[in-house]
């Protein structure tokens, strides 16, 4: 899975541009390059302690277009290191992306100046490593990694010309990416490297006249899942239907949410369940009574709430470890309505559980659904509204998980079993917490578009949702 | 003027074919910026007097980096001299300063730097020729206290400058009798710290004129604020700390607590210790809490008692109990070291006895049962810290809480509390490191939270061992 050589008509590579930043033809650091890597900073290290290094190597291909035409095309790519030395206990770091020699002296060099700014220890100790063995998740696809950028044109193209048929004006942009991750660090006990790939398409289709604006999008770590034309589909679908939108008093409404709205909802919520790391001093926090006492083992939500994590989960795709070496765990966090795990260290796991290992896991969540489709809950519902999804959102209160946001890209009236008609965007004042204890319906979970961490979320019908005010943007 | 056109009209052409040339001849430029890790030296010679300091600041803490001072007598730490390399940062720094050139808000900073260079005598200069341009007593008195103050801070410690700015103090009078009382406190203790005895018994009497004179002039003051009586009492107390030990202050009318204090620090002026037939009063005035005897250690694993069919403390034995957690780690250092310290001073007469507690793990260890806990904790204390001392380990009792929750609350009343020992209710431990002082007779003389071999705990423990050699 190492940096294959592309078809390119490009003239050689200047020595000093390979020297600084590898040589463009190969798209990312495989695990050989990686340890070569680290080494190489090993041996510019002075003054004994431990060298402990992370290494992020990508590519991505992205083509952007606005109002119908390609705007962007790019192909970047990049090596992130980040170099910590630590000696007598004390730590620092630094992150640098040039990775010729001299460069990487000067970041060890600087790395240990920033340790000779810490406190020392003479008790330190280094952890044992994991116990728990990683996991080796379906997160690497070939043909994501392989794909040329002229299938990304004419992807875009299979996008934009239905908009352009229809009058409309089509926004957006396609991307793909494959990168390495290592995290070498001798207190793991061996180098850990994960290739993985990723894809997104997100395009919002609008109308000319400003009056309608429909969106569509979606995430995988395989390009193949992934249906432009199926999205460009239901993008115009809702820009035409959303067009022309009349005004509803704000209100308590039963609400249809979209899955990508149901996850601008749910991800604070999955935020804080790192809320135990702290948990010695937490003092608020959706998940926490008082300071020591968390609501572990009651009821936060319905009982049909289920949100967990499996690293193995083939739609899921999380890289199998952390940035420390920690093993990703698969975690409930919430089963059936209650709360039954929070993330915590290690040390907290010594000091209060009698326990060896963390939960320290990274982001990326699953939500278990129900088998309702969107068209189930539109019948059902006597006077509602369905949202597409939700922006903007700003937290009101850290304890209750209060937001406030605003819809967009599709709201529509929902009266007597059917959609009537659209309504201009609303404002909502509401929190997660509420609406998982309001939910009156659950549809089949898919993965939602997430670029910073994978998501799989279902539609709901919940009441009583609060939208506040109206809004005149379209 | 068609003509000076045509004569100039080379010209333009000029310039297309030098760049045209240009362009051949140059080096393909480069697209990228490279980033270089700045190394260079600190260019003290063009820094401000604040970026001085910060230098100079960032220095020391380079240079103190991986030294560590627990070992050190309080005495050695206050005169443990600059590094050389801050000492030269700062002589760097303060060559191209000038004192008149600054402003009035930034000029203590270059008092500091000359310090910190060492150029004592030209913060003398310095500082007497500031305080001779303020004219109100009380400016005059707060710049020379912000300067005594200064002088007591340095590494090492100028406890000379620091008394000749005193009497500055002192001969201002009634503005400077508040000012000139705080620093002769800070500088009879560090006088003691150090153990400059002539300088202690010379400030004395400079320190009682100084609360008198304070509360002549403000007398109104000092009967209208508790708060003003409470901190003169607090510093009488540290002037009786410091060797002139007789009765516990309270609050009082100002008159009638000078005039006790006027008389009982005339009596004690100089006294380190009191044997003899004062021993007993010591005794008595070191029972705080009315001298509550000191309950048996109950402990579940002992290593390295001396006499292991005796209950812990022993009567008989002057005891020091000391309730110490491994996870204090070197921030408790010092605390170990005082402890080696007395043992070493008093050797068998002393007996040190160090109680901890059972958590189920010990430092990144895997969960541990108490047995093989109890060794890791004889390990790091009497093999790896070396103290001279008996340990007792208790198995400190926990309720698991039900899953999912399932922590381990190591207090009855469901308050996880840090740092909860087994038999803490029947010993009042108030912190991370709490140590008790047991006369013969089995009676609590002193609880202290923060060991310190060179205050009253030595004083105490010569006093209990004299009047115990006294009255066998």
């Amino acid at each position: 899975m190492s940096g294959r050589t592309r078809n390119s008509l490009r003239t050689a590579t200047p020595p000093w541009l390979a020297a600084l930043f590898g040589a463009p033809d190969k798209k990312f650091l495989s695990q050989a390059d990686c340890e070569a890597l680290v080494a190489q900073a090993e041996q510019y290290a002075q003054g004994g302690g431990e060298t402990r290094c992370t290494v992020t190597s990508w590519w991505s291909g992205e083509l952007r277009w606005a109002r119908n035409r390609a705007s962007l095309a790019s192909d970047r790519r990049n090596d992130e290191l980040g170099v910590g030395r630590r000696i007598q206990g004390a730590e620092g770091g630094v992150r640098t992306n040039q990775i010729d020699a001299a460069s990487l002296q000067g970041a060890v060099q600087a790395a240990e100046r920033n340790a000779h700014y810490g406190e020392t220890n003479p008790d330190d100790h280094r952890e044992p490593p994991p116990r728990f063995d990683y996991l080796t998740p379906a997160i690497w696809s070939d043909p994501t990694f392989a794909q040329p950028a002229g299938e990304r044109a004419r992807a875009a193209q299979a996008i934009i010309a239905p908009a352009e048929q229809a009058g409309m004006l089509s926004f957006g942009f396609l991307a793909v990416q494959a990168a390495g991750h290592a995290v070498i660090d001798p207190a793991v006990g061996r180098p850990l490297y994960a290739p993985y790939t990723a894809a997104q398409c997100s395009l919002t289709v609008r109308d000319p006249e400003g009056t309608g604006s429909g969106w569509a999008g979606a995430s995988s770590c395989d390009w193949t899942r992934i249906d432009p034309a199926a999205l460009a589909r239901r993008a115009l679908e809702k820009c035409l239907a959303s067009r022309h939108p009349v005004t509803i008093e704000p209100g308590r409404y039963t609400v249809i949410l979209e899955p990508q709205a149901v996850h601008a909802l749910v991800r604070p919520v999955v935020g804080d369940f790192y809320g135990r790391l702290d948990a010695e001093r937490s003092t608020d926090g959706p998940f926490h009574l008082r300071p020591f006492y968390s609501k572990l083992g009651l009821q936060v939500a319905d009982s049909r709430v289920t949100i967990a994590q499996d690293p193995l989960d083939p739609d899921l795709g999380v890289i199998p470890f952390t940035d420390d070496g920690q093993p990703v765990r698969p975690v409930t966090w919430i089963d059936r309505g209650m709360l039954t795990h929070l993330a915590y260290w290690r040390n907290y796991a010594l000091e209060w559980l009698h326990d060896n290992d963390p939960i320290v896991n990274r982001w990326g969540y699953r939500m278990a659904g129900g088998s309702a489709t969107v068209e189930d809950m539109i019948r059902s519902t006597q006077r509602g509204l369905l949202v597409t999804r939700f922006s903007n959102l700003d937290m009101l209160d850290p304890q209750s998980l209060l937001m406030t946001g605003v819809t967009r890209d599709g709201l529509w009236l929902i009266e007597h079993g059917t959609i009537s008609k659209a309504v201009k965007n609303l404002r909502f004042t509401e929190s997660p917490l509420f609406v998982l204890n309001s939910i009156e319906m659950l549809g089949p979970p898919e993965r939602v578009f997430s670029p910073d961490s994978p998501a799989i979320v279902p539609p709901l019908k919940a009441h009583d949702f609060s939208f506040t005010s109206t809004i005149d943007a379209i | 003027m068609t003509r000076a056109m045509n004569r100039w009209a080379w010209l333009p052409w000029c310039g297309v074919l030098s760049s045209a040339v240009l362009m051949v001849l140059a080096p393909a430029a480069r697209a990228q910026t490279r980033f270089v890790w700045p190394t260079r030296e600190p260019a003290y010679g063009e820094y401000d007097v604040e970026e001085c300091a910060a230098a100079v600041q960032r220095t020391q803490a380079y240079a103190a980096w991986g030294a560590r001072y627990d070992t050190l007598t309080v005495k050695a730490r206050l005169l443990r001299p600059e590094s050389p390399i801050v000492v030269e940062a700062a002589r760097q720094c303060t060559a191209h300063l000038v004192l008149a050139q600054l402003p009035a808000t930034v000029q203590p900073t270059l008092l500091r730097l000359w310090l910190v260079a060492g150029e004592d005598s030209t913060f003398i200069a310095a500082l007497h020729a500031l305080v001779a341009r303020l004219s109100a007593p009380a400016e005059r008195a707060a710049r020379l206290a912000d300067a005594a103050f200064l002088l007591l801070d340095m590494h090492p410690i100028r406890l000379a400058l620091a008394d000749s700015v005193a009497h500055e103090l002192d001969r201002l009078g009634g503005p400077g009798s508040r000012a000139a009382f705080g620093v002769y406190i800070h500088l009879l203790t560090s006088a003691h710290d150090v153990g400059d005895d002539a300088l202690g018994a010379g400030d004395l009497p400079r320190a009682l004129h100084a609360i008198a004179t304070y509360a002549q002039f403000d007398s109104v003051q000092l009967r209208s604020s508790p708060q003003d009586r409470a901190a003169v009492a607090s510093g009488a107390a540290a002037l009786q700390r410091i060797g002139t030990r007789d009765r516990l202050l309270s609050e009082q009318g100002a008159a009638a607590f000078l005039d006790s204090l006027r008389h009982d620090l005339g009596a004690q002026a100089g006294a380190n210790h009191l044997h003899g037939p004062d021993s007993a009063g010591v005794v008595q005035v070191a029972l705080h809490g009315g001298g509550r005897p000191a309950p048996p250690i109950e402990a579940d694993f002992w290593f390295g008692r001396p006499d292991s069919t005796a209950a812990y403390p022993r009567k008989g034995m002057v005891s020091f109990v000391v309730f110490l957690d491994e996870r204090c780690g070197p921030r408790c250092y010092y605390d170990y070291d005082v402890l080696r310290r007395l043992k070493q001073r008093f050797g068998e007469h002393l007996d040190v006895v160090v109680v901890t507690g059972t958590k189920g793990h010990f430092r990144e260890a895997p969960p541990l049962d108490f047995a093989a806990e109890a060794a890791l904790l004889r390990g790091y204390f009497l093999e790896r810290l070396k103290l001279p001392a008996a340990l007792a380990v208790t198995n400190t009792p926990f309720v698991t809480l039900p899953a999912p929750d399932r922590r381990r609350i190591y207090d009855q009343d469901g308050a996880p509390v840090w740092g909860v020992y087994g038999i803490k209710p029947a010993w009042p431990v108030k912190a991370r490191v709490d140590g008790f002082l047991i006369a013969p007779s089995g009676l609590v003389v002193g609880q202290r939270d923060v060991l310190n071999d060179q205050t009253e705990l030595t004083d105490l423990i010569a006093d209990l061992l004299a009047y115990q050699r006294a009255h066998p």
